[in-house]
């Protein structure tokens, strides 16, 4: 149990350090923006309490955004995605329910699973950021390529992520 | 009683999620007095110094470029020494010049932040409070202009660059001196949008666009960008694409302008709206 804590405590640090530190410079030719961050919810374990994911949804969002100089944008798409997400895992669980103390990762429920997973989450977060983000219909078809190039960028940064760690155990 | 409880504890995760995604839209819409306080006490500061860290690697990284920036500024300025030009003066004694008196000030400063890929960008300098910055401060680069400072805070300023979808600014023609707005449309950090220009204006991709010198505080004609692409929208004006002169992905250094004479003319602005009353 604690050690679950460490970890995630440990993966929120380290993935909202990249983000500050290397994504947020990196600005593939001016629209593509990737937000590997995002990752640290997909990975939470099963039995997260439903207010926990949320309000750790919404301090992540926070502290991107503070680090971005944005207010607001981050915040409401990882509340939604941490929502999304509750949602999501409970319609798709096996009857007997999930193995106590596992997380969501390809290790445990097959690449394919999790890439499906991934892509869902991922997509929701960043059309949901863009089109918050330019706040208008003027700017839909400009805002939805940003989302869907940056989300791609994304997957498969975690799938990077996910093979590495996959690598290590 | 009971009913309601249960009710209420049954669909917590609603109500809890309606709260969070409530409590971030307001913040939302409040974001302009909220960054007002952030940028200008607490995470201006903390941030602004790790940024100032990773500007140094990302400066460090870029020297090539800066340098060339730098040299062809050079050459530029040079150009307008008066050693450069052939003196056609007889008289061959000093003149002390009161008819020239220095109307804009310069301070160099270095950009510690900056994003082009978002619908409201901007740029952190490292020039604050202690340097006399102040908001409203017009900042151009080496090759046009770049920004009107936003916030200031003790070390460091943000300015709000013509790839913001807050910024406006009055610019002209350089070659007739038709003037209209210009604002960015939120696509391309490279182009913006002219509009009001009306449709009797004779217009060519490629004519040079400067700033008026009416609303703004920039000095008059200062360089914005050319035209690239025009086209008649519905109406009776022009929609013009300008070209900016500013590469915002390779900007380093700027320059924050300093009008010597303003606190004179807003006195005397203010004393005529005085008089009106």
């Amino acid at each position: 149990m604690i050690r679950t804590i460490f970890i995630n405590v440990f993966r929120f640090i380290l993935l909202v350090g990249l983000q500050f530190f290397i994504l947020n410079n990196i600005q593939f030719s001016g629209f593509v923006n990737p937000y590997l961050y995002i990752l640290f919810i997909l990975w939470l374990p099963f039995e997260t309490a439903g207010w926990l994911l949320l309000s750790a949804s919404f301090m992540l969002g926070l502290i991107i955004d503070i680090s971005s100089y944005t207010i607001g944008y981050h915040t409401m798409a990882t509340v939604f995605t941490g929502y999304l997400r509750y949602h999501l895992l409970r319609f798709i669980a096996p009857r007997d329910g999930y193995e106590p103390g596992m997380s969501p990762t390809a290790t445990s429920l097959g690449w394919t699973w999790f890439l499906k997973y991934a892509t869902l989450l991922v997509s929701a977060h960043h059309f949901l950021l863009f089109w918050i983000e330019s706040f208008g219909w003027g700017n839909f078809f400009a805002a939805s390529f940003r989302a869907l190039a940056s989300s791609a960028f994304t997957i498969v940064l975690i799938l990077i992520c996910q093979f590495l760690t996959a690598r290590s155990k | 009683m009971r009913t309601l409880f249960r009710f209420f504890y049954r669909h917590y995760m609603f109500f809890l999620f309606f709260l969070l995604e409530g409590t971030a839209f307001i913040m939302l819409l409040q974001q302009h007095y909220i960054q007002r306080i952030t940028v200008g006490q607490f995470s201006g500061y903390a941030i602004g110094m790790i940024d100032e860290r990773i500007s140094r690697w990302r400066k460090y990284l870029n020297l090539a470029e800066i340098n060339r920036q730098l040299v062809q500024e050079n050459q530029e300025l040079r150009s307008r020494l008066p050693g450069a030009y052939y003196s056609s003066d007889s008289t061959g004694h000093a003149v002390y010049d009161t008819l020239r008196q220095a109307w804009y000030g310069y301070l160099p400063a270095n950009v510690v932040n900056i994003s082009v890929n978002k619908q409201y960008n901007y740029i952190t300098l490292d020039k604050g409070r202690r340097q006399h910055v102040k908001s409203g401060m017009p900042v151009v680069g080496s090759v046009g202009i770049a920004g009107i400072v936003d916030n200031v805070s003790e070390h460091f300023s943000t300015v709000l660059p013509v790839i913001n979808r807050n910024f406006r600014l009055s610019v002209k023609f350089l070659k007739n001196d038709f003037y209209g707005s210009l604002q960015w449309n939120g696509q391309s950090y490279r182009y913006a949008e002219l509009n009001e220009i009306p449709l009797h204006v004779p217009v060519a991709v490629g004519d040079t666009l400067v700033v008026t010198g009416y609303s703004s505080s920039f000095p008059e004609g200062a360089p914005v960008g050319t035209v690239s692409r025009f086209s008649r929208k519905d109406g009776n004006f022009y929609t013009i694409e300008v070209l900016l002169f500013t590469d915002y992905r390779k900007l380093y250094r700027v320059y924050l302008v300093k009008n010597y004479l303003k606190d004179e003319q807003d006195r005397l602005e203010q004393q005529k709206n005085y008089d009106e009353q």
